[in-house]
C-alpha cells in the first residue's frame, strides 16, 4: 500500500511577497539565496503539515518561470525584447542565433540546497526539449527537429549533472525528474519530434524515475499514442480543468477524467499516471467528496499503484493560503480512501 | 514591375505604450490619457510607414487581439475564455456569438469598453486600409450558434457598416487558419463594394474563395501565385516572416519578385508582427521598404 495514491505538487508555489518583490532586483545576489532558501524550507514545511508523499523543490522558490530560467543559461540565445501573451501581458521568448551550449546550471544550486536540507523526497521539475524548441524564435538550425534535439542534449547534460549531485548524497537511490512540456500536443504533426527530442533527453542516465508534466492539451490522445516509445515512467496531467464540479462517479460527472480509459488501453508499459484532482485556475477549493469522486473514478479504470495525486500544474497561480486548502483536501481524500480500500 | 508593400494586423507596441496601458488596466491614469498616447504612437508609426512607401492597417495597439473590440461592440456577441492561438503561450479570447444583431457601441467613438483599452477602431491616415478578421476564421476560432452561411453573411453585413462608418475604401480582410480544399468563403458582399485584400494562410485551392478580390495574399508557392492571379486582380505573397527574428535577405525576396513575371504584386508578411518583439518587427519594416527597389 506504500505505493497506493502518492502525493506530490507539480512545480511552481506561490512565492512569499518578500521574495516576489524584489527577486529580479536582488536575483543571484547573497541575499537572493537566503531568501530563496528560507522561502523553499517555509514551502516544504507547507507542503508536510499538507501530507504531501513528495514535496518538489518546494515551490521553485529559485525560478522566476520555466522558460526564460532556462534559456538565460544557455549560450546561443539571445533575447531581443518581450513577445505579447495575451492583453497587455507579455513574456520574453528568446532567439536562437548560434549553436547552443551550457553557460551554466539550470538548477544546481537549487538542488544543492535541498540536498544540505537532506530532503530525500524530492522530485526535480525541467523545462523539456520541445517546449524549449517551440517557445524560441530559431534563427540557426535546419528546423523544429535539430533544434528540439540540441536542446535534448543540453538537458541530458544537465541531468547528468544533477544525478551526480544526487547520487553522492544518496547513492543507490532513484533521483525523480519531472520533463515539463505544456506545448506537447500543440503541433499533432510534430509527435516524432517529442519522442525522439524526449529520449534524447534521458538517454544514458540510469537509476531516476522520469515523469513527463503536460496540462491544458486539446488533445492527450497524441501523447497516449506515443507514451510506450517514450523512455519515461509515468506522466503527471491537468484533468479537474476539464471536469465539472458536480460530484459522483458516473461518466457524465467526471468528463474530464473520461480520457483515461483510452490511456488504460494502450498502456502496455504500465506507466503511472499523476492524477490531476484539484484546477489551479480557479480559487473555489474542491471539496473532499469531489476529490475523492474523481479519484474513485479513476480506481474503476487504473489500479491504485499506477495512481498518483496532484494538482493539475503549479500552484503559483493561486494565494498560499488557497493552495494550502486545496492540497489539504486532497490529502484528506486520500487518506478516506485509503481506508476505504483497505 | 509595381510592387505594394502591405503591412497588416496587430503591431508590437513600445515600451512606453505597454507601461501605459498597464498603469491604465490599474487605474492610475484615466482611459483620456491612454487614448491620448495611442493615437501619439499610432501617428508616430504612421510617419515610418510613409516614409517607407508602405500601405498599412491600423497597429491596433487599442485591440487585445483580432476579434475582441468586434465582440464588444456588436448585439449578442460577448467574450469566452482564453484560447491558445498560434503559439503555446499566445491567447486570444474566444467570442461566444449567440446571434449577430447589430453594432451597438459606435465604432468611432471614444468608448472605453470592459477590459479593452478605448475606440475608436481605427485611426485613419493617408495609406490606410482598415483591418478585419476573415468570416471563415472568425467562426473557426468562435463558438457559434449560427450555420457559417448565415454567420458570413450577417457578419459581412456588420463590416460594410463599419467601413461605411469610418468612409473607408479599403480593406485588408484576414484569415490565420488554412484553408480545407472544400471550405468556400464568399465576400461578395464587400469586394462588390470595397477594394479588398484577403490575407490567406497556407495552400490556396481553386473552389475557396467566391467574390473576386482586389487581392489575394498567400504563402509563397507556385500554385499559390497561380490562384491567386486568376481570383483576385493583383496576386500577393507574404515574403516577409513575422514569425522569426531572423532577417531576411533583401536580394533574395528582390529576385524571387523579379523571376516571377507579374506586372503587379502585392508583398507581404507571414503572420502579423505582434508576434515579433518591437525591435526586430522595425528593422523588418525597413527591410520591407527596400523590397522592390
Amino acid at each position: 500500500m506504500n505505493n497506493y495514491l502518492i502525493s506530490q505538487e507539480i512545480g511552481s508555489y506561490r512565492k512569499p511577497e518578500k521574495l516576489s518583490s524584489v527577486f529580479h532586483k536582488i536575483y543571484g545576489t547573497d541575499e537572493f539565496y537566503k531568501l530563496a532558501e528560507k522561502a523553499t524550507v517555509e514551502t516544504v514545511k507547507e507542503f508536510e503539515r499538507v501530507g504531501l508523499n513528495n514535496i518538489g523543490v518546494g515551490g521553485e522558490m529559485f525560478r522566476w518561470e520555466m522558460y526564460e530560467h532556462q534559456a538565460n543559461r544557455i549560450n546561443g540565445i539571445k533575447f531581443y525584447g518581450p513577445v505579447r501573451s495575451f492583453d497587455n501581458r507579455y513574456y520574453k521568448k528568446g532567439s536562437i542565433v548560434e549553436d547552443m551550449d551550457i553557460k551554466e546550471s539550470y538548477h544546481s544550486d537549487e538542488l544543492k540546497f535541498l540536498l544540505s536540507q537532506n530532503y530525500e523526497n524530492i522530485k526535480v521539475p525541467v523545462t523539456g526539449p520541445y517546449t524549449m524548441m517551440d517557445w524560441s524564435f530559431n534563427e540557426h538550425y535546419h528546423d523544429r527537429y535539430e533544434t528540439a534535439m540540441a536542446f535534448a542534449e543540453l538537458l541530458n547534460k544537465e541531468m547528468k549533472d544533477l544525478k551526480k549531485l544526487w547520487d553522492a548524497k544518496f547513492p543507490g537511490k532513484k533521483l525523480q525528474i519531472q520533463l515539463d512540456e505544456p506545448a506537447t500536443t500543440t503541433h499533432p504533426d510534430e509527435m516524432n519530434i517529442v519522442v525522439d527530442s524526449l529520449n534524447r533527453s534521458v538517454k544514458n542516465i540510469d537509476n531516476c524515475e522520469f515523469s513527463i508534466h503536460v496540462c491544458y492539451s486539446s488533445d492527450y490522445r497524441l501523447f497516449y499514442d506515443v507514451m510506450n516509445d517514450i523512455n519515461i515512467d509515468g506522466l503527471n496531467l491537468e484533468f479537474a480543468n476539464r471536469d465539472t464540479l458536480e460530484t459522483g462517479i458516473e461518466d457524465s460527472k467526471r468528463p474530464g477524467y473520461q480520457d483515461l480509459k483510452y490511456f488504460s488501453e494502450f498502456n502496455d508499459k504500465k506507466k503511472f499516471i499523476g492524477l490531476g484532482v484539484t484546477d489551479v485556475h480557479i480559487d473555489y477549493v474542491e471539496p473532499v467528496q469531489l476529490i475523492k469522486d474523481r479519484i474513485n473514478y479513476t480506481l474503476n479504470i487504473l489500479p491504485p499503484e499506477l495512481i498518483r495525486l496532484n494538482p493539475d500544474c503549479g500552484l503559483r497561480t493561486r494565494s498560499r493560503e488557497i493552495s494550502y486548502q486545496k492540497l489539504k483536501n486532497m490529502d484528506i481524500a486520500k487518506n478516506e480512501i485509503l481506508k476505504e480500500i483497505q | 514591375m509595381n510592387v505594394e508593400k502591405l503591412v497588416y494586423g496587430l503591431y508590437p507596441k513600445s515600451n512606453e505604450l505597454r507601461l501605459h496601458i498597464n498603469r491604465w488596466e490599474k487605474g492610475t491614469i484615466p482611459d483620456s490619457s491612454l487614448n491620448d498616447t495611442i493615437i501619439d504612437e499610432k501617428n508616430s508609426l504612421y510617419k515610418v510607414y510613409n516614409d517607407y512607401n508602405i500601405v498599412h492597417t491600423d497597429p491596433l495597439f487599442n485591440w487585445y487581439d483580432i476579434f475582441r473590440p468586434l465582440a464588444l461592440i456588436i448585439d449578442n456577441m460577448e467574450l469566452g475564455s482564453l484560447t491558445r492561438f498560434k503559439e503555446t503561450n499566445t491567447f486570444y479570447r474566444m467570442p461566444i456569438v449567440n446571434e449577430i444583431n447589430d453594432i451597438i457601441i459606435n465604432p468611432a467613438g471614444f468608448s472605453p469598453l470592459n477590459e479593452e483599452p478605448p475606440l475608436p477602431l481605427y485611426l485613419k491616415d493617408d495609406n490606410f486600409n482598415a483591418f478585419l478578421p476573415s468570416p471563415l476564421s472568425f467562426y473557426r476560432m468562435s463558438q457559434v450558434a449560427l450555420e457559417y452561411k448565415d454567420f458570413e453573411k450577417k457578419l459581412l453585413n456588420i463590416y460594410s457598416k463599419i467601413l461605411n462608418i469610418f468612409k473607408v475604401n479599403e480593406v485588408v480582410l484576414y484569415d490565420p487558419l488554412s484553408y480545407d480544399s472544400n471550405d468556400i468563403i464568399d465576400i461578395t458582399p464587400l469586394t462588390d463594394k470595397f477594394i479588398v485584400k484577403l490575407v490567406t494562410t497556407g495552400k490556396l485551392y481553386k473552389d475557396n474563395i467566391k467574390g473576386k478580390p482586389y487581392s489575394i495574399i498567400s504563402d509563397y508557392s507556385n500554385s499559390n501565385l497561380e490562384i491567386s492571379g486568376e481570383l483576385s486582380r493583383v496576386p500577393g505573397l507574404k515574403l516577409i516572416d513575422g514569425y522569426n527574428t531572423k532577417m531576411e535577405d533583401i536580394n533574395e525576396i528582390n529576385n524571387i519578385i523579379n523571376n516571377l513575371g507579374v506586372d503587379n504584386l502585392i508583398v507581404s508578411h507571414r503572420e502579423y508582427f505582434d508576434f515579433l518583439p518591437r525591435i526586430i518587427a522595425d528593422k523588418k519594416l525597413s527591410l520591407m521598404s527596400k523590397i522592390g527597389d
